[in-house]
C-alpha cells in the first residue's frame, strides 16, 4: 500500500509535466510572431485562437510572453531565494550557537511579515522593472528555505562523515559546501521546486495590481489587464480564463515536483477500512501460537535486519516466557505481530494466533477488543513512548478506566498502590506530571504501570527494565514474578532477568528462532552454540573465561546459510544451509549439530 | 516562558524597525523630508511663507539634528501623526483607521474558519494517508492552492454577472440599514463570498502542512502505545494525536497569517471591498509613501501580533514549551 502511494505523485507530476513542456515549446514558437493591434475583444476564432484583449491583441500571443516574463521572474527569484535560504540555513545549521540564534530570529522575521505588502513596497522603492521584481519576489520567499536547510544540516552534521572529515582538519567553509550542502540536494531541489511555485504565485499577486514591469506582461499582468478592462462583467472569458489556467498548471506542476522529492514517512500501522478476512480459532488451547511465522521488509532501509524468519512456538495459558537475542534480532517485532501492529510496509506470511485470533488477518475491532481485554503492552520506554502533551495520570488510567469495570476512585487509588511498589515516593505529584519532567527509568515505570491497572491476560513487555537503576529494577522484577495466572511475554537483554521471572526462555538472533528451552536447561545446558556465547558472556559467569565462540559481529546476510555461520567455530558443511528446528529432550533448537 | 518572551521581545522590536525605515525613508529620498509628510499640494501652500515652513517644521520635529528628528518622529508617530496622504488629502492615521476595520471583518473569520477546515480535514487526511479520500483530497486542495484567491473571487464575479447580474459590491455599513440585526444580515451576505473565498486559499495552504504533521506524528512511539491500548479510531485521534498536533497547528495559523493578509488583499480588490487591498494599491501605484509605510507597518504590526498570541498559546498547548524544554 505505502509503495502504491509513493508512485502517485510522480504519475501526477509527469502528467503535469510533459503538459508544460508542450505549453512551453508552443509559447516558444509564438514568442517570435510580432503582437499587432486588431479588433479588441473578439471571441475566439480560427484566425485568433483565443480571440483578442481590450486593445485588440492576440491572446494567445500575449499569453506566450506572458509564459515568457511569468516563468523568467519566478525562477530567477526562486534561484535567488533559494541560494540565500540555502546558504543562511546551512550557515545557521552548522555554526548553531549564538549566529544560529541570530539568523533564525531574522528567518522567522521574514517568514512571519506579510508577503504582499513587503513586496510591494520594495517594489515601489526599487526602480521599476522586472529585475525589481525579481528582487522583491526573492526578499520574501527564502526564508522557508533557511529553516528547513537548517534542520537538515543539523541532523546532517553529526554522521559520521562530516564529523571524520571535520576531524582530518577541514575549515567551516570546505565542510558547508563540499560535504553539508551536496548532501542537501534533494531537500533543496524540494524547497526550490516549491520556492518557483510560490513566487509565481507572488508574482501574479504585485502584477494583478498593475505594479509588474510596465513593458513585460507577466500572467498576473494579463488577470489585471483583463479585470480593469472589464473582461469580467462582459463575459470576456478567453481573456482570463487562459492566464489563470497556465499559471495554475505550471505552480501544480513544480508543488508535485517538489512533493515527489520528499520522501514519506513510513507508516506505522495501518489505518485503512477493516480487512475482509475474518478470525480463524486455532484449536490447540494455547494462548500464542506463532506457526511459520516470516515477516520482512521490502524497503531495504526500513528495519532490514530486524525482520523475522519463520518462527514457530506456542505459549500455553500461565506460561511466563522471556525473549531473548542481540540487538534487531526480531524480539520487538514477534511482539509487534502479537499486538497486531505490524508496520503495513511489511510483507507477513505464517500466522500468530493470539487468544483464538490471528493477529495478520483479523478485523480492526477484533483486534480493539484483543488489545482491550487480553494484551496489555509495556512499551520500551524512548523518550516518545509517552504522549508528551497529556498528563502521565491521565495516560496511565486510560485504559482501565475506558474498559475495566472498576470505579474511578478505586482505580486512581489502585494506580498510587502500584506507583508506590514500584518505587515512586510520590505517587500523587506523579500523576499530574508530563512525560518530559521523568528520567528514562522513571517513564519506564510509568509505562509499566500503565500496563499492569488494566485488566489482561497476557502481558507483553518489550524490555521493561531498560535504563533502570539497580533498585528499581529489583522492584520492577519482583512485581514482575509476582504476576500469577497470567501470560507473561518479556523481550529482555537482562539474563537475570529472564532467569528470575520465566519459566521458558525463547532465544532469537537474525530473525530465527534458535532455541526454545525451559529456563533451567536454557542456563544449565545451552544447546545452541550462540545460546552458549550468550550464557558465558553473562558477567555472573566470570570476563574472559570464555573458550566457546564470542557473539557475533557480523550476521552473514546470506539468505540459504545459517547466519552465524563466519564466526561459530562448529561451523559445518551442512551449515550453508539454515537448519531446521530439531528436538533434543525437552529443547527445541535450531543448528545442524543437534539433527538427529 | 523564556523563549517565548524572546519571541516577544524579538516582535516588538520589528514593530520598532519598520517604523524606524520609514524615518529613513523619509530623509533618504530627495527633497525637503517635509514634502513626504505634508503632501505636495500643502507644502506648496505652505512654502510661500518660509516662516510658516519653519513652525511646522518644528511641528513635526524636522528641524533639529538627525538624533534629534529621530525622536521627534517617534513622538509624532506615538501620537497618530503619521504623516499626509498624498493622494488622500489626509492624514495617514484617519485614512488607515477609516479602512482597517474592513479588512479585518474579513481577516478574522476567514482565519478561523481555515484553520478550522484545515485542522478538520488535515488531521482525517493524516490519519487516512494513502487512502483513496485522502488522495482525492489532497489533489483537489492541490488545485485550489495552484489558483490564487483572487482568480477564483474574479471566476466567481464573472459567473455572477453572467447569470444573476448581480454583481456583488463590497463596502458596508452595519448601521446604516436601520437595525442592527438587519444591518448584520446584510453584512453577512455581503461578505460570504469575499470570506468564503479567502479561507479556501487559506485552508489549501494549510491543509498540506497539516496533514504531513498528522503522519510524523502517527510515526511516534506513544500512538503505538495509544493502539496497543485498544483504542477506538476516534479516541485514538481526538485524545492522543490531535492533541500533539495543536502546537503546530497553532504555529501554523499564526505563519500563514501573513498569506492570508497577502491573500485577502487581492480578493479585496476583486470585489471592490473598501479595505487596506485597493488603500495599498492606490498607496503603491501613486508611490504615496507615508501611506504605503503606514499600510505596511499596520499589516506587519497585525500579523506580529497574532504570532505573539500564537506563541501564549502554544505555551497552553504544549506543556514542553512553558517548561522551556524543546518542543518538536
Amino acid at each position: 500500500m505505502a509503495a502504491q502511494h509513493n508512485k502517485k505523485p510522480w504519475i501526477l507530476g509527469l502528467f503535469v509535466l510533459l503538459a508544460a513542456i508542450g505549453l512551453v515549446l508552443a509559447f516558444w514558437k509564438l514568442l517570435r510572431i510580432p503582437v499587432v493591434f486588431g479588433v479588441p475583444m473578439l471571441p475566439p476564432s480560427p484566425g485568433n485562437i483565443l480571440g483578442t484583449n481590450g486593445s485588440g491583441q492576440d491572446v494567445l500571443l500575449e499569453l506566450a510572453h506572458g509564459a515568457h516574463t511569468t516563468l523568467v521572474t519566478a525562477l530567477a527569484a526562486a534561484a535567488l531565494a533559494t541560494g540565500v535560504g540555502s546558504i543562511t540555513g546551512g550557515v545557521a545549521g552548522y555554526l548553531r550557537g549564538r549566529t544560529d540564534l541570530f539568523l533564525m530570529r531574522i528567518t522567522d522575521i521574514f517568514l512571519v511579515l506579510p508577503g504582499l505588502p513587503f513586496m510591494i513596497l520594495l517594489a515601489s522603492l526599487l526602480p521599476l522593472g522586472t529585475a525589481s521584481i525579481i528582487l522583491a519576489v526573492a526578499v520574501t520567499s527564502w526564508p522557508p528555505t533557511a529553516r528547513v536547510v537548517r534542520s537538515h544540516v543539523l541532523q546532517l552534521r553529526e554522521q559520521g562523515f562530516v564529523l571524520a572529515a571535520r576531524g582530518l582538519g577541514a575549515g567551516h567553509l570546505s565542510i558547508i559546501f563540499g560535504h553539508i550542502l551536496p548532501n542537501s540536494g534533494q531537500i533543496i531541489l524540494a524547497k526550490a521546486s516549491l520556492a518557483v511555485a510560490s513566487a509565481m504565485l507572488a508574482e501574479a499577486g504585485l502584477s494583478f495590481l498593475g505594479l509588474g514591469d510596465p513593458v513585460r506582461k507577466s500572467w498576473g499582468a494579463m488577470l489585471h489587464d483583463a479585470f480593469a478592462g472589464g473582461a469580467l462583467t462582459n463575459g470576456a472569458w478567453w481573456w482570463y480564463g487562459p492566464p489563470m489556467i497556465c499559471l495554475s498548471l505550471f505552480v501544480l506542476l513544480f508543488m508535485s515536483l517538489a512533493h515527489s522529492w520528499i520522501h514519506p514517512v513510513p507508516a506505522r500501522f495501518s489505518t485503512s477500512a477493516a480487512k475482509k478476512s475474518c478470525v480463524r480459532l486455532s484449536l490447540n488451547e494455547a494462548m500464542i501460537s506463532a506457526q511459520k511465522l516470516c515477516v520482512s521488509f521490502p524497503n531495504p532501509t526500513f528495519f532490514s535486519q530486524a525482520a523475522l524468519k519463520d518462527v514457530s512456538f506456542d505459549v500455553g495459558p500461565g506460561e511466563k516466557v522471556a525473549i531473548c537475542g542481540h540487538t534487531a534480532s526480531g524480539k520487538s517485532l514477534l511482539l509487534l505481530s502479537m499486538l497486531g501492529l505490524l508496520p503495513p510496509a511489511s510483507n507477513t506470511k505464517g500466522k500468530m494466533f493470539v487468544a483464538g485470533i490471528e493477529t495478520g488477518s483479523a478485523t480492526h475491532e477484533q483486534l480493539r477488543l484483543l488489545r482491550r481485554k487480553t494484551l496489555a503492552y509495556v512499551p520500551q520506554a524512548t523518550s516518545l513512548a509517552l504522549n508528551p502533551v497529556l498528563r502521565l495520570g491521565s495516560q496511565i488510567l486510560e485504559k482501565a478506566e475506558l474498559f475495566g469495570n472498576r470505579p474511578r476512585l478505586q482505580l486512581y487509588d489502585d494506580a498510587l498502590k502500584l506507583l508506590e511498589s514500584m518505587g515512586f515516593d510520590r505517587p500523587k505529584d506523579l500523576m499530574d506530571k508530563y512525560p518530559h519532567h521523568l528520567s528514562g527509568g522513571m517513564r519506564q515505570r510509568a509505562a509499566f504501570a500503565m500496563a499492569l491497572l488494566g485488566d489482561f491476560k497476557i502481558l507483553l513487555a518489550d524490555e521493561p527494565t531498560k535504563n533502570l537503576d539497580a533498585q528499581s529494577r529489583m522492584a520492577c522484577l519482583n512485581i514482575l514474578a509476582a504476576i500469577e495466572e497470567k501470560t507473561v511475554i518479556t523481550v529482555t537483554h537482562d539474563l537475570d532477568l529472564a532467569r528470575r521471572t520465566s519459566t521458558r526462555i525463547l532465544h532469537m538472533g537474525a530473525g530465527l528462532l534458535l532455541e526454545d528451552a525451559t529456563v533451567e536447561d536454557f542456563f544449565a545446558r545451552p544447546l545452541h552454540p550462540f545460546s552458549r556465547a550468550m550464557i558465558d558472556s553473562m558477567p555472573q559467569n566470570g570476563f574472559g573465561s570464555s573458550a566457546s565462540l564470542c557473539i557475533p559481529q557480523t550476521i552473514s546476510e546470506k539468505l540459504n546459510g545459517c547466519p552465524f555461520i563466519g564466526d561459530c567455530p562448529h561451523a559445518l558443511a551442512l551449515c550453508s544451509k539454515i537448519p531446521p528446528v530439531f528436538n533434543s529432550g525437552q529443547t527445541r533448537v535450531r543448528c545442524w549439530l543437534y539433527a538427529s | 516562558m523564556r523563549p517565548v518572551a524572546i519571541r516577544i521581545v524579538v516582535y516588538v522590536l520589528t514593530v520598532f524597525a519598520i517604523v524606524s525605515l520609514h524615518f529613513v525613508i523619509i530623509h533618504a529620498m530627495p527633497g525637503d523630508p517635509l514634502i513626504h509628510i505634508l503632501g505636495e499640494d500643502a507644502y506648496a501652500l505652505l512654502g510661500q511663507s518660509s516662516e510658516q515652513l519653519e513652525k511646522v517644521r518644528e511641528q513635526f520635529g524636522l528641524d533639529g539634528s538627525l538624533p534629534v528628528r529621530y525622536v521627534g518622529f517617534w513622538k509624532n508617530i506615538l501620537q497618530g501623526k503619521w504623516g499626509h496622504s498624498l493622494c488622500y488629502g489626509q492624514p495617514v492615521f484617519l485614512v488607515i483607521m477609516k479602512k482597517l476595520p474592513q479588512t479585518l471583518l474579513l481577516l478574522t473569520p476567514a482565519l478561523f474558519i481555515s484553520a478550522i477546515l484545515a485542522a478538520v480535514f488535515g488531521t482525517l487526511a493524516g490519519f487516512y494517508n494513502g487512502s483513496r479520500p485522502e488522495s482525492l483530497t489532497t489533489k483537489v486542495f492541490m488545485v485550489l492552492y495552484s489558483l490564487p484567491g483572487f482568480c477564483i473571487a474574479m471566476l466567481l464575479v464573472s459567473f455572477m454577472a453572467a447569470f444573476s447580474g448581480n454583481i456583488p459590491r463590497g463596502g458596508l455599513d452595519i448601521l446604516a440599514h436601520g437595525s442592527l440585526l438587519e444591518g448584520l444580515w446584510i453584512a453577512i451576505k455581503h461578505m460570504a463570498l469575499p470570506v468564503a473565498v479567502v479561507s479556501i486559499g487559506a485552508t489549501a495552504a494549510k491543509y498540506l502542512v497539516m496533514k504531513s504533521a498528522i503522519v510524523q506524528i502517527l510515526s511516534e512511539d506513544f500512538v503505538l502505545t495509544a493502539v496497543s491500548k485498544g483504542l477506538s479510531g476516534w479516541r485514538l485521534l481526538a485524545g492522543h494525536i490531535f492533541p500533539n498536533a495543536l502546537p503546530p497547528l497553532i504555529n501554523m495559523v499564526a505563519l500563514h497569517a501573513g498569506f492570508l493578509v497577502s491573500g485577502a488583499l487581492l480578493v479585496e480588490i476583486v470585489f471592490s471591498w473598501p479595505g487596506m487591498g485597493s488603500l495599498i494599491r492606490e498607496a503603491a501605484l501613486s508611490r504615496d509613501y507615508p501611506l504605503l509605510m503606514g499600510c505596511f507597518a499596520v499589516l506587519s504590526s497585525c500579523v506580529l501580533l497574532a504570532n505573539a498570541l500564537a506563541d501564549v498559546l502554544c505555551v497552553l498547548a504544549d506543556p514542553r514549551v512553558a517548561d522551556g524544554s524543546a518542543a518538536q
